[in-house]
């Protein structure tokens, strides 16, 4: 039986390799030597320097990790700081891959990644996937990873991204620090029990995405896409869209009787309307309805249902999207509570505000958008 | 099966996969949808090329081979649709649970549809080969496929399009395609191939032929070199048994009823004439129309709108949409709907032409959705009305600064002409005084966009003038779009702080001292406060204030205090306070509620009243006692009196007591040892009472007690304590014994009135007075003049020999025996009244003067007030008053001349004046005999009566005489 060591470390010191170093301090003091390490830094900070700190002082630990919009520990929710989480323990194995440039050809940059990772040897375990959530296909990117791994791993992990302004995000891996990147690693010998929810309910009528490309959505039922969006929400005004769009998303259909989310995101001069997230082409979508009472029942559900499975959980990953940290304001501590309250005392928790979340708890890994995702460890 | 938008979805979504012309996408679109779908975890898409099998794609597989294993393995959660019955190939689907019914439906459907796909691919790829390879191809496959001309006449069609309708392809050719397949007269409405040769563009659209067949058909217009179309390839595939079971699943009549029924939207079907067929719950519920009244259209809008000419806009615009339905995409429209019960609701249409040129409409109640637009639009309306003219100014700006609006009355404010120029300026640099704390400002705004509110006061700056303003500044996070800006509200404060200055000017130089208390503590004391209460205000702040009260008044001061600040108590109250350095202290205090720091507060003033409530209590004080002895007064002992009547403090005694003999003393010897007589009496009836008796001084001499739950043997004991303890005074103090007369009563119920028990307590003092009077009187006088011969230094035997004369005299004269036993006594008390004249004038060395004379010449008098009230010397108390009158008139008291001079009082002046210049005195040497009688004789007939000086003498000269004297 594998005896997980856990540390969780966090610091929002000014200096950057000051705060690095000082969490990464923290984590290792906890757990001892780390086999796989987890590094979440917001863009108040220099990335380099903040990995080069942390990478002192984690030894021969694999890395992974990304900046990321803000940083979830135990109770609390951070826009500063430098998280880290340490995982030691006999029989546990990593190997990470640091896939960069993947905008270009998203499918083959995920099954070049994919590709890398099985280099390692390791046939089975927990592939954590951090991917820039600002750049590139990602479902096409996870669709070439899933290519190349297959079926016998679990998929968890979520979208990069700096602190809500789009400018640039970066991801880890003991092998540097990159932007426009697939940070990915595999963790054998870690046991992760999974659950993922969001809260949102179809309102509308089937509308069908005649055309889109990639995240532009440019027709939905033949028509331009904001004059079909806005039509289905009784005709709002441009200006109005942010304020309807970040309570309707679309949903499209999934496994299950569920809806995969899309975050519109902008209108541009066409009435095309930017996803944060690829739509498909030739889907058929509704429009979401959701608000925080359903948001936060979504978040109890799931917790329960993740920490009811595991009886004795290590640490627990969270990945809970950014426009759900925006959305529900102060009431998104009400979200990490509900998940700290099922976890129970004395379980570490480390999360990341996310720009999309992936999971495989359909089968395959999919990107989903507006989603919060509870890991156990054991 | 309950009705489930996402199953009806996901079916829509199978169906909806486009004909992308590269596999790869192909591939991409099944990935996409499969794993989304149905979570396929693997996949393949094998295609027969003739015995061998070529991979077009896959996924999940790390290699090729992979996928013959797991097909070879055929687990229960692998499914695998044979496209054209296995001739074109096979789909391999893999799940990670086992296969469910629906499962395989889903997945049926979903290679149906890939399989049609490729068979057009596979078609539309080889019509593309050469003509020769075309034809021998096009006739081995299954499709229609008809090359037609402009006129639609057949130039050529392969033998599956043939042989449909038992002909060759030879027969066929110039023979129109309508004639043929459809046995009209003229083209098709609508037909694909039509289309094509109008539009130039590839067509497709289904077909029903008169057999009731279901073909699909895409129309390829064929352009010479020079881009005239010269006719069109019309491929025609039979899917009706596809749609069929699409229909199955998807539509069939009783799924759409199931799902209609249950639907949340109202729905519609109604036929080509325009009659209803169908109508579902929800659209009863919303409308409250049935299908019975509403059988057509006609109904329908008759009763949905009303207003004849919005009718005719409805009912123009639903024609037109019929007309476009089918062939292009009819945008939803949005109509007022008038109800049954009279109510108008916005209902957005939706029409769909469904088979057999029937119309299925959904409807979508928007009206709760169009209504919070409109108060979303006009809640925005008012805040940019609001935004331009509230009387703040207002400013948004970026968490770093940067501003991004402001509002009108801050282009007034700061003095600034326009917007633009407003907004390219710095709050720090230029609307900021540099006498602010700038560097606080960043970590302010960091603090709001964390979601705090932040209110301070700042100096503002105009920058056209570089004058500055006070202000009030208030920041608020907002979001502004995707981004978090701050909310800057500005105040001017400019009037408040000039007020603030007064009064706190007011508040520091008040005579009256004020406080002002917030959360229970004071927070600022002004500096006549700070001197009432001793203490400075760094030792108040914090400080509850109650706790400066003393503990007994803190009730009262705490229910007041809450009174006046309800409005309840307009007047101050008053309590007392403990002041560091005075001690206790008075005050009167008023409060009120004010806001101070932006909070409820309350403003103290006090003023000390230490000294008017001293005075005041001394007042009182005076209104009940007596202010020589202390004890209460009558006033005082008839309210006890009145008080105790009602009480339970019964049996009752009083008694009343009466100092005897003060109106002598006071005449005699002076008030002061009458005074001093009333203390000692006070003295003594202290002591023989209990702390709880009332004892009152209720008149000059007179005493009263009231003793509480005393029966009357218990008063008789206090009665004697008290005249036990007067014989005790008296034995040690003889010079001014004290005789007290005392009366006592008890009353034993409620019954008896204390006023009549005092009453008869008094009628006992009197005869208790009365018994004892007498011989009072004369242990008073025996007292006087023991205290007198005590002063009568001046006479060593003065008064014996004054005496012995006095009697030779007036035996020489022939006085009766009552005159010559008056002459006696007079001899012996004459000067009884210089116990009242002070030592000081009685002793005096040398001459008196004037006014210690009048005092002297008083003794006359006092020695007749004295005498009168004893009854052994009442007899001479008329000659103590004239012992000093002189023959000629210049003596006192009254001035008497003559025989007018009681004979007594000539005779007592005569001897007085011989013993007085023939014995010592003090201030004077004692004359010689002889040198005496010179002098009675010198004042013969002036001061002296002559016929008495000269009989005087003769005694002096030892000759008898008998002489007649007249008297």
């Amino acid at each position: 039986m594998i005896i997980i060591q856990v540390g969780i470390g966090y610091n929002q010191e000014k200096d950057s390799a000051l705060a690095g170093h000082l969490a990464a301090e923290q984590a290792t003091w906890q757990s001892g030597k780390s086999a796989i390490t987890f590094l979440f830094c917001t863009d108040n900070y220099n990335q380099e320097q903040v990995f080069q700190a942390v990478k002192k002082n984690i030894g021969s630990s694999k890395l992974v990790g990304a900046c990321v919009a803000g940083i979830i520990i135990d109770n609390n929710i951070f826009t500063k700081g430098v998280g880290v989480c340490t995982i030691g323990g006999s029989g546990i194995q990593a190997a990470t891959c640091l896939q960069e440039n993947i905008t270009n050809s998203s499918y083959k940059s995920g099954e070049e990644a994919g590709r890398k990772l099985l280099e390692s040897g390791l046939d089975s375990g927990t592939v954590f996937v951090f991917p820039d959530g600002l750049a590139a296909n990602i479902s096409v990117l996870l669709r070439g990873l899933y290519n190349a791994l297959g079926p016998n791993y679990n998929y968890i992990g979520g979208g990069t991204g700096d602190n809500l302004r789009f400018n640039k995000s970066y991801q880890f891996t003991d092998h540097g620090v990159s932007s426009n990147a697939l940070a990915v690693a595999v963790v054998k010998g870690i046991n992760f029990q999974v659950s993922l929810g969001h809260g949102w309910k179809p309102v509308g009528q089937p509308i069908i995405v005649t055309r889109a490309k990639e995240k532009r959505v440019y027709e939905l039922d033949g028509l331009p896409a904001f004059d079909r969006y806005s039509a289905c929400l009784g005709g709002i005004d441009k200006k109005e869209f942010p304020y309807y769009s970040m309570r309707h998303p679309l949903g499209i259909p999934s496994i299950g009787g569920d809806f995969l989310i899309r975050d519109p995101l902008k209108v541009e001069d066409d009435n095309s309307i930017i996803f944060v997230t690829e739509v498909p082409q030739n889907t058929v979508a509704t429009i979401m309805k959701g608000d925080i009472d359903s948001l936060l029942s979504a978040a109890e559900d799931i917790s329960r249902e993740t920490f009811h499975a595991c009886t004795s959980p290590k640490l627990s990953l969270l990945f809970d999207c950014v426009s759900r940290y925006l959305l529900m304001g102060k009431d998104f501590e009400r979200e990490i509570e509900a998940v700290t309250k099922n976890a129970g005392a004395g379980v570490p928790i480390i999360g990341m505000l996310s720009f999309g979340e992936v999971s495989n708890i359909s089968g395959t890994p999919i990107f989903y958008n507006k989603t919060i995702i509870v890991a156990a460890g054991w | 099966m309950s009705f489930d938008v996402s199953e009806l979805l996901t079916l829509y979504d199978i169906v909806f996969l486009s004909f992308p012309e590269r596999d790869e996408e192909l591939m991409q679109e099944i990935v996409e949808k499969s794993t989304r779908l149905f979570g396929v975890r693997r996949l393949a898409l094998i295609i027969r090329q003739g015995k061998k099998h070529q991979c077009l794609g896959h996924w999940g597989f790390q290699k090729e081979e992979e996928i013959w294993v797991q097909i070879e393995k055929r687990k229960e959660n692998s499914f695998i649709y044979s496209l054209e019955n296995g001739n074109l190939g096979f789909l391999y689907l893999e799940q990670a649970h086992p296969l469910s019914d629906r499962d395989k439906r889903l997945y049926t459907i979903f290679g149906r549809r890939i399989e049609s796909i490729i068979v057009r691919k596979q078609i539309e790829e080889k019509l593309q080969d050469s003509d020769r390879e075309k034809a021998a191809i096009l006739d081995s496959i299954l499709e229609h496929l008809v090359f037609q001309d402009a006129e639609n006449r057949v130039l050529w069609a392969n033998k599956s399009a043939a042989g449909s309708i038992g002909l060759t392809p030879v027969q066929l050719e110039g023979r129109f395609c309508y004639e043929v397949w459809y046995q009209r007269n003229e083209p098709c409405d609508n037909c694909p191939v039509v289309r094509a040769l109008h539009t130039g563009h590839p067509q497709e659209g289904t077909m029903i032929s008169p057999d009731g067949r279901v073909w699909f058909i895409r129309g390829y217009p064929v352009k010479n070199e020079r881009g005239v179309i010269e006719g069109v390839v019309k491929v025609a595939m039979d899917i009706t048994e596809q749609k069929m079971t699409e229909e199955a699943l998807n539509e069939s009549e009783e799924r759409f009823r199931y799902m209609a029924e249950s639907s949340p939207f109202p729905l519609a079907i109604f036929d080509a004439s325009g009659r209803y067929e169908y109508i579902n719950p929800k659209f009863t519920e919303i409308f409250g129309y049935t299908l019975k009244e509403i059988p057509t259209g006609k109904e329908w809008f008759t009763l949905a709108y009303p207003d004849p000419l919005y009718r005719r806009k409805v009912i123009s615009a639903w024609l037109a949409d019929l007309e476009l339905l089918g062939k292009d995409i009819v945008s939803p429209r949005v109509f007022s709907v008038t109800c049954k019960d009279g109510l108008v609701r916005e209902i957005m249409f939706r029409p769909i032409l469904i088979k057999n040129a029937k119309h299925l409409i959904t409807y979508e109640d928007i009206t709760e959705s169009k209504r919070a637009e409109k108060a979303l639009k006009a809640s925005e309306e008012t805040f940019r009305v609001v935004f331009n003219n509230v009387h703040d100014a207002i400013f948004i700006h970026e968490p770093d600064g940067t501003i991004i609006d402001v509002n009108e009355k801050m282009l007034q404010m700061y003095g600034m002409d326009n917007k633009e120029e407003a907004l390219k300026l710095s709050i720090e640099k230029d609307y900021s005084s540099p006498e602010n704390l700038l560097e606080q400002l960043p970590c302010r705004w960091e603090k709001v966009i964390a979601g705090e509110t932040q209110l301070f006061e700042w100096k503002a700056r105009r920058p056209r003038d570089n004058s500055f303003f006070d202000v009030e500044m208030f920041l608020t996070k907002l979001a502004l779009g995707n981004k978090d800006v701050i909310l800057a509200t500005v105040r001017d404060i400019t009037d408040r702080k000039r007020e603030e200055e007064f009064l706190r000017n007011l508040f520091i130089y008040s005579p009256i001292g004020m406080y002002i208390v917030m959360d229970g503590t004071f927070q600022f004391v002004n500096s006549q406060f700070e001197k009432y209460s001793g203490y400075r205000q760094e030792e108040l702040r914090g400080v509850n204030p109650l706790s400066l009260v003393v503990p007994e008044d803190q009730n009262m001061v705490r229910t007041n205090a809450v009174r006046m600040l309800k409005g309840k108590l307009s007047s101050p109250y008053e309590f007392r306070i403990v002041s560091k350095k005075e001690g206790i202290r008075w005050v009167a205090e008023s409060v009120t509620s004010i806001w101070y720091k932006g909070k409820q507060a309350t403003l103290g003033n006090f003023m000390d009243i230490t000294e008017r409530r001293e005075f005041e209590e001394k007042l009182k004080y005076l209104s009940l006692h007596d202010q020589l002895t202390g004890l209460y007064n009558r006033a005082f002992f008839e309210e006890e009196l009145h008080r105790l009547s009602n009480s339970r403090e019964y049996p009752i005694t009083i008694i009343s007591a009466d100092l005897d003999g003060l109106k002598l003393i006071n005449d005699t010897m002076g008030h002061n040892k009458g005074d001093e007589l009333l203390k000692t009496c006070t003295d003594v009836l202290e002591k023989s009472l209990r702390s709880s008796d009332i004892l009152a001084r209720i008149g000059g001499d007179e005493f009263a007690v009231i003793l509480p739950r005393c029966n009357e043997k218990n008063g008789e004991i206090v009665v004697k304590r008290i005249r036990l303890l007067i014989e005790y005074h008296n034995r040690k103090h003889p010079a001014l014994p004290l005789s007290v007369s005392i009366g006592i009563a008890t009353a034993t119920t409620k019954e008896q009135t204390l006023a009549d028990v005092f009453r008869k307590a008094d009628e006992l003092m009197y005869r208790d007075k009365l018994y004892r009077s007498a011989s009072t009187r004369s242990q008073l006088v025996n007292t006087l003049l023991a205290a007198l011969s005590e002063k009568d230094y001046i006479a060593e035997g003065h008064v014996k020999r004054v005496q012995e004369l006095c009697q030779k005299l007036g035996e020489k004269i022939s006085l009766s025996s009552r005159q010559l036993t008056d002459l006696s006594l007079l001899a012996q008390v004459h000067d009884l009244g210089k116990v009242g004249i002070p030592d000081s004038i009685l002793f005096k060395n040398g001459s008196l003067t004037n006014k210690e004379k009048e005092i002297m010449q008083q003794h006359s008098e006092i020695g007749f007030r004295i005498a009168s009230s004893s009854p052994d010397l009442a007899p001479v108390a008329e000659l103590i008053l004239r012992h000093h009158e002189k023959w000629d008139g210049s003596g006192y008291p009254l001035g008497l001349k003559g025989e007018g001079i009681p004979i007594e009082c000539r005779i007592l002046s005569l001897v007085d004046a011989f013993d007085a210049m023939t014995n010592d005195r003090p201030y004077n040497r004692a004359k010689s005999k002889e040198e005496a009688i010179k002098e009675l004789k010198r004042y013969a007939g002036t001061q002296f009566d002559p016929d008495l000086v000269e009989k005087f003498l003769l005694i002096l000269e030892g000759k008898k005489s008998k002489t007649q004297v007249n008297i």
